[in-house]
């Protein structure tokens, strides 16, 4: 039987099934995040390092969650500005501009044991790691997740209408880019 | 349907080569990775400091009995101030007292006198009054002097006087019968 969010954050409040609610709540939401966070920092091992961070960042701040948005839209949130974050230090550390760190995650995916994709599929992601990063998280979102923009824009904090636009021009970008290789 | 989805004409139409391309995920995790994470996590969370634990733990203490004798030694700081106050106060109202008013106001003036008088520019004179002629003269600053340096000096000191001057030696060098070539040897 899976609890509800509510019902996980009701038994958080308890001290004596803080640490069960928790787990459960990890293990029903780590797959969706982990694969959300996946593709925008490419690596596995960086993506099993943003994802404990998220959680422990869970862990820290679920007392103060109050219920007005829901659970997932708030996960997502962390997910993503961890995964942000990771990017900006990753750029830091190897005093590389931004685009070079796609650059860089893009040569990684040849490489890469924990790919199975085959040459179309390698294509597609190298274009979409040519996009901005934010329009890369709309792309992955939409396309490869089939959320609704107003569950996209409730996570990204934008407006649906910015959403579209910059979805609609992430696929022509890919298109273009899958045509030209 | 889902309405929010660009549908299989539209992406067809906007972009033929991506909708002929599967919605594969081509990403793997290690074997069981999905099975263990929830541990793993729940390790880190078991090895951070338990801030609010930690806080609840008051680390600082007290001398034995300091708050039993805190409220009395407050009153006593509150008695301590308003004497202080009450003191300062009397002896202003002495002070104004018609009996001590006119004390009180002459040594106000003393005072002022005294600050005004001793504040009084006071006037040095010029060291050319103490030297003589011979003095200079004898000088051994002025034979290092040029003429021409001594003459402008003169001349910006003198002003209209130096005709009159000039004048009262012509006379001194007549009556004398002094020749030019005697001041030359001289100079």
């Amino acid at each position: 039987m899976e609890y509800t969010d509510h019902e996980l954050l009701e038994q958080f409040k308890s001290e004596d099934t803080r640490h069960y609610a928790f787990n459960l709540l990890v293990r029903k939401y780590q797959q969706r995040l982990y694969w959300h966070v996946r593709k925008i920092v490419i690596d596995h091992d960086d993506a099993n390092d943003v994802i404990q961070n998220t959680f422990i960042k869970v862990w820290k701040a679920l007392d103060g969650f109050r219920e007005d948005s829901q659970l997932y839209t708030w996960l997502y949130r962390i997910a993503t500005n961890e995964s942000i974050t990771f990017l900006n230090q990753k750029k830091k550390r190897f005093l590389i501009r931004f685009s070079d760190v796609e650059h860089e995650l893009s040569g990684h995916l040849t490489n890469d044991v924990y790919f199975s994709g085959d040459r179309i599929q390698l294509k597609l992601q190298q274009a979409v790691l040519k996009l901005p990063t934010q329009q890369r998280i709309i792309f992955n979102m939409k396309y490869f997740d089939g959320m609704k923009y107003e569950e996209i824009a409730a996570i990204l904090n934008l407006t649906t209408g910015a959403l579209k636009a910059s979805y609609h021009h992430a696929v022509k970008k890919i298109e273009k880019y899958i045509k030209s290789n | 349907m889902k309405p929010d989805l660009l549908s299989d004409d539209e992406l067809e139409k906007l972009a033929p080569e991506l909708s002929k391309i599967k919605k594969e995920n081509p990403f793997r995790v290690p074997e069981n990775y999905f099975d263990s994470l929830a541990g793993e996590i729940q390790h880190k969370i078991s090895e951070l400091p338990d801030l609010e634990r930690m806080n609840k733990k008051n680390p600082f203490a007290v001398p034995e009995g300091y708050f039993d004798s805190l409220p009395s030694l407050v009153q006593q700081r509150i008695i301590d101030a308003k004497n202080k106050k009450s003191i300062f106060g009397e002896w202003i109202s002495i002070s104004l007292r018609p009996k001590y008013a006119l004390a009180v106001v002459m040594v106000i003036i003393l005072c002022i006198a005294g600050i005004r008088y001793l504040s009084k520019p006071v006037k040095v004179e010029s060291p050319d009054n103490y030297l003589s002629c011979d003095d200079i003269q004898n000088s051994s600053y002025l034979a290092t002097m040029d003429e021409s340096t001594l003459v402008e000096a003169l001349e910006l000191q003198s002003g209209s006087t130096e005709v009159n001057e000039n004048a009262g030696m012509e006379q001194y060098l007549i009556d004398n019968d002094i020749d030019i070539s005697q001041l030359e040897n001289h100079l």
